[in-house]
């Protein structure tokens, strides 16, 4: 019997057309996203770097999984209906009393609609395999054609995770005879999927273990590759992989068998969600002859009222019959508190664990979890809009209401408001779910004002627009599970629209430009786009209604020509001028986004690097010019917070420093201002780049050796467009940098080796100058205060505006303003002023940043001389310009970000104020006192050394626990950093300015290393001498080169392998502790034998050992009993070590001295 | 108060004729629509009740143009189809609440009354509060009446209301239907002529989507007087008989001989009886016209 369902539910899947077009549709977006991914609607890359392979094993599987997502959703829809189709159509009272075995009826439907699926699921391998072959694709991204990553993925992820949830919804729905049940199980595992992600804080092993879809895993196990490792290798079968997988098997196994085992041939169904079997026994009770008195026969005569107010009221009410209908469902409710239970880990990761922890502030509030959130809201609209729009057809009551009186456009509506009201609420709970949290959290700054704009303003017409479309495909498409799937197909659809190169907002449905918050300035500039796209497809929202509203299902199962011929009946002069409006405003709308856009085509990527190309050849020839150096600098900026726009004056005093006489001048202007200038000799414009803002000017009179002259600027901003900022003018909050500025010079050369003597002539940071003098006058509106770096010299109020003089001496070229409504925290230390400037209602990490100021001005006086100026400030700038913090001159402007980070530093997590405020400070002796040449390797003399020193600082203000711990998340930053690389990775003294995950991570774990090497005064006193060697001098500037050198005399040869380990090569090991045995020795001795292995690799090739490798022992209580340097010499070691104490655990390399990816079999337990 | 069905047609996609260029008029009062399974009584009920466009024809109730202004014949249109579900879980009274809102009653205090007044008219009233998908047939059924009476209609239409209803549900039923119909237009259809005898003052009996004939019952038992006649045959005579003379129905005895009823104008043998003609072979005979 088992043989003979099979194949007839098997052939009646194939005979089903959606069957097909389930397939065809994974085929089509397969083969579209492989051939977006391999780069066939792209220009090829020119660049030389390492790209990532569409077509690698592991890019394979993660592509793969995510269809293996979708995938998930057929499972009700094949899987399921297979079972509840007998119940539907009331087959199963009949089939019921055949002589079926259960075990064959069963299985035979799981089995036959689990093949289906699977072979559904092909489609994805299919199309990315078919698209493989596709002409015209990159080169550079593509690699060998591998079938084993197509196999692994399928044969490890996902039919069994298609077995393991199909056989949950089998179960589920045979149980409880409901379809719903079983897509809302899928979309449970997607909701635990998310729980996981977040509940197990870092602990990669538990998230990896416990993910349904082992997502998770496969990312865990390869958290570490490198993009050659990524492109190269297959994904390994894992221990953890496989255990995953035995979990999920035993979850999915022990449902399925319990439904087994309840299933029976009865008609009685399980009373969880109704039970329409049970019926009320009256015909007893009831006389058989009744009549009813004759004066009650007459119906009384009542008002109907048909006018459109009533209509409206009805809409009212029938929609609360609707409402009630949705947020009565125990499926909702389960929903909901699954959807809360996410939000709350969701939150906690955000706010309490990970490498920056922030408040929980309002905007945080809203912006991750809200995202979250909005999804599920998302999901439940286009579930529940079908399940109302066929909610009479479903219980059998359509031809009642349809013979009713009711209008088309009352049903539609009352139904459309029904799912606005449970967005409402679902927003209602998501405000108070995130009003709790901040209560728990302990922060009591509620902005209702903010929630109630974001989640019931803009959150809300997006929600309401997918309302309108869902209930259009719901009254198009009869089949409640297809409608479903098209909407979610489409939804996922239109986010990867503009990887398939359709980038225009114009056709992306419902997918407006992204809001930005700041607490400081509001949306700014990003409220009025998003509401402009909004509008547009608000409006074609209500275009979809139309539609709906003609197509509405009334009456018998109509043909599609009895439905178009309705429709035309429909389409009644009100409707027509609806929709002609409708029509006209969409148009209109549609032709503003549609200049916005046109505008930023101009600025648009490809148009600047064809730009930037042509400039290259063009004037490339000037790249060696010999240029005045600016040595003096005079600015007049005027800010107008309100108009957003600024207005700048200035002169630069040029002086030829060279030997050579000068006889043309290359001046750069700002990008994104209108730069006029002139200088106060003869000359001539020679040509000039306006993209580029690139000028060559021809002096008439050669520019003598020695000599000087001014240049004369003014500079304004260019207008902001719709869906551009162009000007750095805030409301609140303004952060302008240099770039606004003139400069001097070919500024598109690359850095140099260190070793080239060219190098030192210039510094990293300007190749127009050395340290010279500004002078700076800056004016803003009288609400706000303006800061530049320097000393107020005067201060004055004048036509409603504050004007600041400042004054800095002998600093490099490093500019930065800021204006904003500001509070004022100070300090003192040893008569330096201490300021932070912050946003109102910041103050929560205030304190730590003065300690951090503190810490820093303590360490680096006491081992590297006196601090340069006589205040430091901190001005906080809005997210909109960045999360980072940085340092002009005595200021250091810092992003919001890190003024509402959450440094629970009691709960052991990272004080991230105290160790910028402190990195930032330290930037004074190590980036402004020595200033390092413009070579490779500049950022070592900066960011490592200050990295090192931040750490410094950390450990006397918390102590060598929490420094260690923070050397961790270095480590980390640097093994993460290097999966992404996409060039050979340099070595520590050739690292380039943007591989921070070298400077910062690798730099602050090698310079700790030789710090513990060495012994901290002994470095410290070394980076003292390098530094009093270079401190405030002109060319030639220092470089990685002349540091290493340094070190080499300085250190003993003993440990000179190390410089050239750490600084020279990219040198890392691997260590693994294979068995360790215990021996007592009587008393309190104990001989160990310790079985270990050593390799170490040099730039990716095997080096030779005689190096010295930490073991430390610890004691049962975590005490270390002993930790000692021993010299290895060979890959496999045994050695007998004697220790007084009974040691409980071993452990290599503790302190983290050399850099190895894998450490977790480092250790051993007894 | 009347309707007036003209020249009708529908055919379906599979090619199923279920309106055959069908006429028919009908006055106030009870009228019962006769005829077998598969007549086309439902798809004439559905294209009455707007739920169904025909391919061609006119539909006139009084004024109103049935097919051009559905809107306004669904407000004075009481319907109670063949198979009806309702919202799983809603008691009665919610569920007419519900109804009232979409036939226009204006205020939530005027839907009270008329739900209070259809409840006791259909002696539902003591299990207003029950869920309707938890009640018997017949309940169902006498819901159904409950809920088109809500507008207070002037047409109804109820589609073979009591098939598969016990005999005392059925009473019941009919009772109550009789008690609503006075004023009104009530089309009745259904296949059980005993129904059509017990309520209904005009009929038309309908087969291949045409009428076949129009008539008044007791008129039309009237016109058969003494025109039936009844026989004892064998089983394996009847095939002869039916050659011979109209027969209109036959059943077994219970010595296995089989009766039957023929028509004719004058006796037809000796071995024949004259009975009293009922509505059933008033059915039989049109159905064989």
């Amino acid at each position: 019997m088992f043989k003979e369902i099979f194949l007839f539910e098997f052939k009646s899947c194939l005979k089903n057309i959606s069957t097909y077009v389930f397939f065809l549709i994974f085929l089509a977006i397969a083969f579209a996203s492989f051939a977006g991914n391999a780069g066939f609607f792209d220009p090829h890359s020119t660049s030389l770097k390492t790209m990532s392979f569409a077509n690698s094993p592991h890019e394979i599987n993660f592509i793969i999984q995510y269809f293996n997502k979708l995938y998930l959703f057929l499972l009700p829809a094949i899987i399921g209906a297979s079972i509840y189709k007998d119940y539907k159509d009331n087959v199963h009272s009949i089939l019921y009393s055949f002589p079926i075995q259960k075990r064959d009826y069963f299985f035979g439907k799981f089995t036959s609609s689990f093949c289906i699926v699977i072979l559904i699921s092909l489609a994805g391998a299919i199309g990315m395999i078919a698209a493989e072959f596709l002409p015209d694709l990159d080169p550079k991204k593509m690699g060998e054609f591998s079938l084993g990553g197509y196999l692994q993925v399928y044969l490890v992820y996902v039919i069994p995770n298609l077995f393991f949830y199909g056989a949950i919804v089998f179960a589920v729905v045979s149980r409880f005879r409901n379809i719903y049940a079983g897509f809302m199980s899928i979309v449970f595992i997607f909701l635990f999927q998310s729980i996981s992600q977040n509940a197990f804080g870092s602990n990669g092993t538990l998230i990896a273990l416990f993910d349904p879809l082992a997502q998770n895993t496969v990312s865990y196990i390869t958290r570490f590759w490198t993009l050659e490792e990524k492109n190269n290798l297959i994904i390994p079968f894992s221990g953890l992989v496989l255990y995953n997988r035995l979990l999920w098997l035993g979850i999915s196994g022990f449902i399925f068998a319990w439904a087994y085992k309840k299933f029976s041939f009865s008609e009685n169904i399980s009373a969880l969600f109704n039970n329409p079997f049970k019926q009320i026994k009256s015909g007893q009770q009831e006389p058989i002859s009744l009549k009813t008195k004759a004066s009650e026969t007459a119906i009384p005569v009542l008002n109907y009222d048909f006018s459109f107010t009533q209509q409206l009221k009805n809409i009212w009410n029938l929609s609360n019959f609707h409402f009630s209908y949705i947020i009565k469902n125990p499926m909702f409710l389960m929903f909901l508190i699954l959807g809360l239970i996410t939000v709350v880990f969701i939150v906690g990761k955000v706010t309490n664990t990970g490498d920056i922890t922030l408040m929980p502030v309002t905007r945080i509030m809203l912006k991750v979890p809200a995202f979250f959130f909005s999804g599920t809201i998302v999901i439940l609209t286009f579930l529940y809009s079908g399940m109302l729009i066929q909610r009479e057809r479903t219980s059998g009551m359509d031809q009642l209401v349809d013979a009713s009186a009711v209008k088309n456009w009352t049903s539609l509506f009352s139904k459309v408001l029904a799912i606005v009201k449970m967005q409402l609420v679902l927003l209602t709970v998501m405000m108070l779910a995130g009003i709790i949290i901040q209560i728990y959290n302990g922060y009591y700054q509620f902005e209702i004002g903010l929630y109630i704009t974001q989640l019931f303003g803009l959150s809300l017409i997006s929600l309401i627009i997918w309302a309108f479309a869902a209930c259009l495909i719901h009254t198009i498409v009869p089949n409640l599970y297809i409608a479903l799937f098209t909407l979610l197909m489409g939804w996922i659809g239109i986010g990867a629209l503009p990887k398939l190169g359709i980038k225009t907002k114009l056709l992306r449905f419902n997918s407006p430009p992204d809001l930005e918050y700041s607490d400081l300035n509001g949306f700014a500039n990003t409220l009025k786009p998003y509401l402009l796209v909004e509008s547009y497809w608000l409006i074609f929202g209500f275009l979809c209604l139309s539609l709906a509203y003609l197509f509405w299902m009334r009456g018998v199962p109509n043909s599609i020509k009895e439905r178009v011929s309705l429709a035309k009946m429909r389409f009644t002069k009100p409707v027509k001028l609806i929709v002609a409006m409708c029509i006209f405003s969409f148009i209109a709308l549609g032709f503003n986004i549609y200049k916005g856009e046109k505008q930023l085509l101009f600025s648009s990527k490809k148009v600047m690097n064809k730009a930037f190309a042509g400039f290259e050849e063009q004037y490339g020839r000037y790249k060696n010019f010999n240029q005045p150096r600016i040595c003096s600098a005079k600015i007049d900026l005027d800010l107008y917070p309100k108009s957003n726009s600024f207005k700048a004056y200035g002169n630069y005093t040029l002086v030829n420093k060279s030997e050579q006489k000068i006889d043309t001048l290359l001046i750069k202007t700002g990008f994104d201002e209108i730069t006029d200038f002139n200088i106060n000799r003869k000359s001539s414009l020679l040509s000039r780049d306006s993209l580029v803002q690139f000028s060559v000017i021809a002096l008439e009179e050669s520019f003598v050796p020695g000599d000087s002259m001014q240049l004369n600027f003014t500079i304004e901003n260019k207008e902001n467009s719709l869906f551009e900022r162009n000007s750095n003018v805030l409301g609140n909050g303004t952060f302008l940098q240099q770039d606004i500025l003139p400069r001097l010079g070919y500024f598109m050369t690359d850095p140099f080796n260190p070793s080239d003597p060219n190098s030192k002539k210039n510094h990293n940071f300007a190749t127009d100058s050395d340290n010279l003098d500004f002078d700076i006058t800056i004016s803003t509106s009288e609400d706000q205060i303006a800061l530049a770096p320097g000393k107020v010299i005067n201060q004055w109020s004048e036509n409603n505006r504050n004007y600041y003089n400042y004054k800095i001496e002998n600093m490099k070229f490093s500019m930065g303003f800021n204006s904003l409504k500001s509070q004022v925290a100070t300090e003192n230390w040893n008569d330096i002023a201490l300021e932070v400037h912050h946003h109102k209602g910041h103050d929560h990490n205030v304190n730590k940043m003065l300690d951090g100021l503190k810490g820093a001005l303590e360490y680096n006086s006491r081992h590297f001389g006196p601090y340069q100026h006589e205040n430091a400030r901190i001005i906080e700038f809005p997210e909109s310009e960045g999360t980072f913090a940085t340092t002009y001159g005595n200021c250091i402007p810092t992003s919001e970000v890190r003024f509402i980070a959450n440094s629970k530093t009691e709960e052991g997590e990272v004080d991230l104020s105290l160790y910028v405020s402190a990195h930032e400070l330290t930037h004074q002796w190590w980036g402004n006192q020595i200033v390092p040449a413009n070579a490779l390797g500049a950022s070592m003399l900066t960011e490592s050394i200050t990295e090192y020193i931040s750490l410094r600082i950390y450990e006397e203000t918390y102590g060598k626990e929490k420094a260690d711990q923070f050397l961790k998340l270095q480590r980390k930053r640097y093994l993460k950093g290097r999966t992404s690389e996409q060039e050979k990775e340099p070595p520590l003294m050739l690292v380039k300015q943007e591989q921070m995950y070298i400077s910062y991570g690798k730099g602050a774990m090698i310079f700790t290393a030789l710090s513990k090497q060495l012994g901290e005064e002994k470095l410290n006193r070394i980076l003292r001498g390098f530094l009093e060697q270079y401190k405030f001098q002109g060319p030639p500037y220092p470089t990685s080169l002349d540091l290493t050198e340094t070190l080499y005399k300085e250190v003993p040869d003993s440990l000179s392998y190390l410089i050239s380990d750490m600084f020279e090569t990219v040198c890392l090991y691997e260590n693994k502790i294979n068995k360790a045995d215990l021996r007592s020795l009587g008393e309190e001795n104990y001989e160990v034998t310790l079985d270990f292995e050593i390799t170490k690799s040099k730039d990716g090739e095997d080096a030779t050992l005689a190096d010295y490798i930490e073991i430390a022992f610890f004691n049962e209580a975590g005490k270390i009993i002993e930790s000692k340097k021993h010299m290895i010499y060979s890959k496999a070691n045994t050695f007998k070590i004697q220790v007084d104490e009974k040691p409980a655990k071993i452990l290599i390399d503790p302190n983290l001295l050399i850099i190895e990816v894998d450490i977790e079999d480092n250790v051993w337990e007894f | 108060m009347q309707l007036v069905i003209d020249q009708l047609n529908k055919t379906y996609p599979n090619g199923v004729k279920a309106l055959d260029n069908l006429n028919l008029e009908i006055g106030q009062g009870m009228f019962g629509l006769l005829g077998p399974n598969g007549a086309g009584k439902s798809s004439l009920m559905r294209t009455i009740a707007t739920l169904q466009i025909p391919d061609s024809g006119s539909l006139y109730f009084n004024e109103i143009n049935i097919l051009n202004q559905a809107q306004e014949l669904r407000k004075v249109l009481g319907y109670l189809p063949q198979k009806f579900g309702v919202y799983p879980k809603m008691s009665a009274e919610k569920l007419l609440n519900y109804f009232g809102i979409l036939k226009g009653l204006r205020s939530k205090k005027e839907r009270n009354i008329m739900v209070q007044k259809v409840l006791e008219l259909t002696n539902l009233d003591d299990v207003k509060k029950k869920s309707v998908s938890d009640y018997s047939g017949g309940m169902k059924q006498r819901f159904g009446i409950a809920q088109l009476l809500m507008n207070n209609p002037k047409l109804i239409i109820v589609d073979e209301p009591t098939a598969g209803l016990d005999p005392a549900e059925r009473n019941r039923f009919l009772n109550v239907l009789r008690e609503v119909s006075s004023a009104n237009t009530v089309i009745f259809s259904t296949h059980i002529v005993d129904d059509v005898r017990d309520l209904c003052n005009n009929m038309a009996i309908m087969n291949s989507g045409k009428i076949l004939q129009k008539a008044k019952p007791t008129e039309a038992i009237q016109s058969l007087k003494s025109k039936i006649w009844k026989k004892n045959i064998l089983n394996e005579e009847l095939e002869i008989y039916k050659s011979k003379f109209q027969v209109l129905s036959s059943g077994f005895n219970e010595d296995n001989t089989i009766k039957i009823r023929v028509y004719a104008d004058s006796r037809p043998n000796e071995s024949f009886e004259n009975v009293k003609a009922n509505l059933e072979d008033v059915y039989f005979i049109g159905l064989q016209k």
